[in-house]
């Protein structure tokens, strides 16, 4: 048990440094541009790892552990929800199977640098409100949070805005409880990111109804 | 026994009831009237904070109700705020019942009334952005379902709402940071950014205003003026509490040209794209946005007038909305045509003139409800501000012009008055009385707007005392 608990904290002490910082950015970015949806659950998988171990350098870990428990049963609604015949959204071909990169992938991955970019600025400027606890945890927190906005603002399908408002939430997270780690408002976060979670199950169910209703018409 | 408690559970206990309940509609109906029944007595006649002799049993309702270090505390401003929320709902429900809405109507409304009253009871306040987005959540699950599957406006209303609710958190945070440093004025000013940020984009100002034409054209008609209707006005009630509780807020002066030019940017946009909309969803959608405008320029007036009028607007809304939701709700179903649409009209002759008279209701045509309020705050614009005034008028005259030119194309006009048409009518018996009776009361409040404004003042008057 204690031996357990000590690989915990080095596993956390090594991984939640800058480390997190180039997981998060990757996974972002394959949350932005990959449609794939088996991709975008393994890749959320992923960003919640690191997350949560982001989470040790600003909450307790018992309380970071609650994160991790959370984003779990967040990330097994999502992939119940996922689990549907369809895997892509479209027939487009916009993937880089071929050497040809579409022109909707080259703009997602300008938009994803443009985002990282003003995230990166944002902590170096010190325009945050936010106290600094530690320069990783700040940047994948603003890296997260602008990921998620520009997630919010170029996708159409329910689960992709869906995972753009949870990733927005968990940098948010990272931000706010470094200034407000109460055990309430953890939980009532944990409680919002779930709630998000099944609103977008359900709405991805609908307009799959609505997709398939129109494919047999 | 906690009363903050009992009124927040109750309706929570029965939403779970009703959800297994979900076939009869009229059950549901019934059981959601009972309840905001039960609870309007229980939050006007409970007897707060004293001993009370209740059936034999010493009885003693406690006005807040701690748990995990919050509390929930009802006071007495509150008592008219949740009298307009459960009269609203009662009146939504009697409606819904006789029109289309989602599956989840009702048990949704239920928990919406559990989550709204936490919103406004909860101590420290940033624990109601949480609850606020809670409750955005749960707007969700009835503005769509398997039938209405058209997602985009839900979508973005959730969207909008995340994006809001961080910036209360971050206001909180200030404000207690504040109360360490009360030296630090740049404290406050970032609050009061953060705080007028997250509360405009919950009330749906431009550019977050999308999500209202698109829900008001793709969800149940009743569904969505519930959501423009009672929702935004949970969120507006959130926005007053904050100015009740927080002196440096309200003597902040850029806070209101903030709302007062927030309010006009509606005003403007709702008056530019509710012209050129083809549907009644999307003039409703507009229409609404302009009276939203509103308020929030009344509010943004500061002065105890002003508020007065906007609580007059607010209450005026709610009739428009049910008037136009009934009417919309028997001609609209799911993915209709424009034929479809001619010949529902043709058929239902009493919901065509509810959803008429409830439309150029909420775009204030005279002799309506929606006129009184609207009149009011131009001739108070006019004296202050005219050029805002000139605004308003242009853009109300937009809406009535966009309302009139879609009736002149969707309905033949000669038909509605033809005695024969009522006859051989396809509405329901519930739909005739329910139209026949909101229609009349809209036109009779407009008519005697004095018997109302009493009634919606007092829901402000805490403010008005403050602000006076």
């Amino acid at each position: 048990m204690n031996s357990a608990s000590q690989f915990v904290e080095v596993l956390a002490q090594l991984l939640s440094g800058y480390m997190s910082v180039v997981a998060v950015f990757v996974m972002a970015l394959i949350l932005v541009v990959v449609d794939d949806r088996s991709l975008l659950v393994v890749a959320l998988a992923i960003l919640y790892l690191f997350v949560s171990l982001l989470f040790t350098n600003v909450l307790a870990p018992q309380i970071a552990g609650i994160k991790l428990i959370v984003y779990i049963v967040v990330w097994i609604i999502i992939f119940v929800g996922v689990q549907q015949k369809a895997r892509r959204y479209d027939n487009e071909s916009n993937e880089m199977g071929r050497l040809i990169v579409s022109a909707k992938i080259r703009f997602r991955v300008f938009a994803v640098i443009a985002a990282g970019l003003v995230g990166w600025q944002l902590v170096e400027t010190g325009k945050l409100p936010f106290p600094i606890v530690s320069e990783p945890v700040t940047l994948s927190a603003t890296q997260l949070v602008c990921q998620g906005l520009m997630l919010l603002a170029i996708a159409r399908q329910p689960l992709k805005i869906g995972i753009g408002i949870l990733v927005m939430f968990s940098g948010f997270g990272l931000l706010y409880s470094a200034v407000e780690p109460a055990l309430m408002v953890v939980g009532m976060l944990g409680l919002i990111d779930i709630a998000v979670a099944l609103v977008i199950c359900y709405l991805e169910l609908v307009w799959r109804t609505k997709t398939n209703k129109e494919v047999s018409s | 026994m906690s009363l903050p408690m009992l009124v927040m559970t109750i309706p929570a206990f029965v939403g779970v009831i009703l959800y297994n309940l979900r076939r009869w509609i009229w059950i549901q109906a019934t059981l959601v009237c009972g309840t905001m029944l039960l609870l309007y007595m229980l939050v006007q006649q409970a007897p707060v904070d004293q001993l009370v002799v209740l059936a034999g049993r010493d009885m003693y309702f406690r006005s807040s109700w701690e748990i995990l270090g919050r509390a929930f505390v009802l006071v007495p401003s509150d008592r008219s705020l949740l009298t307009f929320i459960f009269v609203s709902v009662f009146l939504f429900s009697v409606s819904a019942a006789a029109v289309s809405v989602t599956t989840l109507f009702y048990p949704v409304v239920l928990s919406l009334v559990s989550i709204i009253m936490a919103i406004m009871f909860v101590h420290p306040f940033i624990y109601a952005a949480l609850f606020i987005q809670i409750a955005v959540v749960a707007c969700v699950f009835m503005i769509a379902d398997h039938i209405y599957s058209e997602v985009t406006g839900a979508l973005r209303y959730l969207s909008f709402a995340s994006i809001g609710v961080p910036f209360i958190l971050m206001a909180g945070w200030q404000l207690e940071m504040y109360q360490v440093r009360p030296d630090d004025n740049l404290l406050l000013l970032q609050a009061s950014w953060m705080l007028g940020v997250g509360v405009l984009i919950l009330l749906a100002v431009v550019p977050f205003h999308s999500w209202m034409p698109m829900v008001a054209r793709s969800s149940p008609p009743i569904v969505a003026a519930f959501m423009i209707a009672v929702v935004q006005a949970a969120m507006f009630f959130f926005l007053i509490d904050m100015l009740v509780q927080f002196d440096w807020l309200r003597s902040n002066m850029q806070f209101f040209l903030g709302l007062r030019i927030s309010g006009m940017l509606m005003i403007v946009t709702g008056g530019v794209f509710v012209f050129f909309q083809r549907s009644f969803g999307g003039l409703m959608g507009y229409s609404a946005l302009i009276d939203w405008g509103c308020t929030l320029v009344a509010l943004g007036l500061r002065s105890p007038n002003s508020v007065g009028i906007a609580a007059m607007i607010i209450c005026t809304r709610v009739i428009s909305l049910i008037v136009w939701g009934i009417g919309a709700g028997s001609i609209f179903d799911n993915n209709n045509t424009a034929g479809d649409v001619q010949l529902h009209i043709r058929r239902n002759p009493f919901a065509t003139i509810s959803m008429i008279v409830g439309g150029l209701s909420l775009a204030a045509m005279p002799l309506t409800i929606g006129f009184p309020g609207r009149w009011a705050l131009l001739q108070m614009l006019a004296n202050v501000y005219p050029n805002y005034a000139i605004v308003l008028l242009i853009s109300g005259m937009c809406a009535l012009m966009g309302y009139i030119r879609t009736i002149t194309q969707m309905i033949d006009l000669t038909s509605i008055i033809d005695g024969e048409m009522y006859r051989t009518t396809s509405d329901t018996r519930g739909t005739i009385v329910l139209s026949v009776l909101l229609v009349l009361s809209s036109i009779i409040f407009g008519l005697v707007p004095q018997w109302l404004y009493p009634k919606a003042a007092s829901m402000f008057e805490h403010i008005v005392r403050i602000l006076a």
